[in-house]
């Protein structure tokens, strides 16, 4: 509850008290308990005060900054209008009910997702301590392995892009001792990106 | 600083807008490279996750067009890489101060609040006037404090008159923090 306005502790007395610890007087103390107003105003010039002596070392180094703001070149913001989300068009698990890769005790799973000219074959094995491993090949349907030495397959949970692999000039990439959860992969190469937004790492039986 | 809204540079950004970036980048630069500070990370570190964090928001444009709070997204990877870095440096001796290293104990709770307090001091003080900014920046974030008699010259004020100043300064802060919802 707040005291009339005309009691309030003084702004020039709360400054003071969090920025060079100055001890309120038993009255204001006293008010300071009763006053939601006060206790607000004093809290945000301490989290003020703590923040304003390291503010200055928050600031990242220029040349930091430099190569973050790149990514704001014409060339790179285009590159986002270049995103395709992949369509799953086989799920071992789903549409071969009969094939020994599903079932009791199974043990991957494939999976062949397709956007525009291309194909993105991907295989999950699990091991015995539980965790998998992904494996994939990326191709053009009609031109076979990509031509980009920089081509890479990022691997994305929940938006936060965890690890990264680059394409061998066959197309293929590998992530080893993956955790059971829900991930998506961006394929990056040349002007576009391919995206598989979201895949259950779970093998059948939820395992 | 721009005031369009963060779904506002988003947009811009997907439109090929290279200052909708700039402006992002500015909001946040601050709030992310703290996080692995707080975290007790060394500032290496600290460079490669800010970078990070970055590029994900970059590639995640699309998807972050819907997202309500950026800031929060923001946060919630970074404070993931920082695991994940500190994970990597298990065992490694760390230079922590206290407070952080109690902050770094529950990072879902006393750290996001105070980065969200921390962020909307920042949005609030570059919201003042030039003047209330200089007189704000000067006596909370400069160390040590200057006196009000240097303050007074610095701004070519009268001594007598820097209380005022200081004061209305800290009302209209306040004030800004208030429309900003700061919460404690």
């Amino acid at each position: 509850m707040s005291a009339n306005y005309k009691n309030h502790i003084a702004i020039s007395t709360l400054f003071e008290c969090a920025r060079t610890k100055t001890e309120l007087d038993m009255a204001s103390q006293n008010h300071l308990r009763e006053c939601d107003f006060c206790r607000g105003r004093l809290s945000w010039m301490e989290t003020a005060s703590a923040l304003g002596a390291k503010e200055p070392s928050y600031e990242p180094p220029k040349s930091l900054m430099d190569d973050v703001l790149r990514l704001g070149q014409p060339s790179r913001l285009k590159q986002l209008r270049n995103f395709v989300v992949a369509s799953l068009t086989f799920d071992s698990f789903r549409d071969l009910a009969s094939v020994p890769v599903r079932g009791e005790g199974a043990t991957a799973r494939q999976m062949t997702y397709e956007a525009e000219d291309f194909e993105i074959g991907l295989w999950l094995r699990w091991s015995g301590d539980r965790t998998l491993t992904l494996t994939g090949q990326v191709l053009s349907k009609t031109a076979g392995p990509i031509k980009d030495s920089s081509a890479h397959v990022d691997l994305v949970i929940d938006g936060d892009h965890i690890k990264t692999a680059t394409l061998s000039p066959w197309g293929e990439f590998s992530f080893p001792d993956l955790p059971q959860t829900r991930f998506g992969l961006h394929v990056s190469f040349l002007d576009r990106v391919l995206r598989i937004p979201s895949i259950l790492l779970v093998d059948e039986e939820g395992r | 600083m721009t005031d369009r809204s963060d779904p506002e540079l988003i947009a811009a950004c997907l439109d090929g807008d290279g200052k909708a970036w700039e402006a992002l980048v500015q909001r946040y630069k601050r709030l992310i490279y703290s996080i692995p500070f707080k975290w007790g990370l060394p500032r290496e570190d600290a460079m490669e996750i800010f970078q990070a964090v970055w590029l994900d928001c970059f590639q995640e444009l699309h998807s972050l067009r819907d997202v309500d709070r950026l800031q929060a997204w923001l946060v919630r990877i970074a404070v993931r890489k920082c695991y994940r870095f500190a994970e990597n440096r298990r065992g490694a001796p760390a230079s922590v101060e206290l407070t952080e290293t109690d902050l770094r104990e529950d990072p879902s709770a006393g750290l996001v609040q105070r980065l969200e307090q921390e962020q909307v001091i920042r949005e609030a003080v570059n919201k003042l006037s030039p003047r209330c900014k200089q007189v704000i920046e000067a006596l909370f974030f400069e160390e040590p404090m200057p006196s009000y008699a240097a303050l007074a010259a610095r701004l070519g004020l009268s001594v007598n008159s820097i209380g005022f100043t200081r004061d209305r300064c800290l009302e209209r802060l306040g004030t800004l923090l208030g429309d900003l919802g700061y919460a404690y």
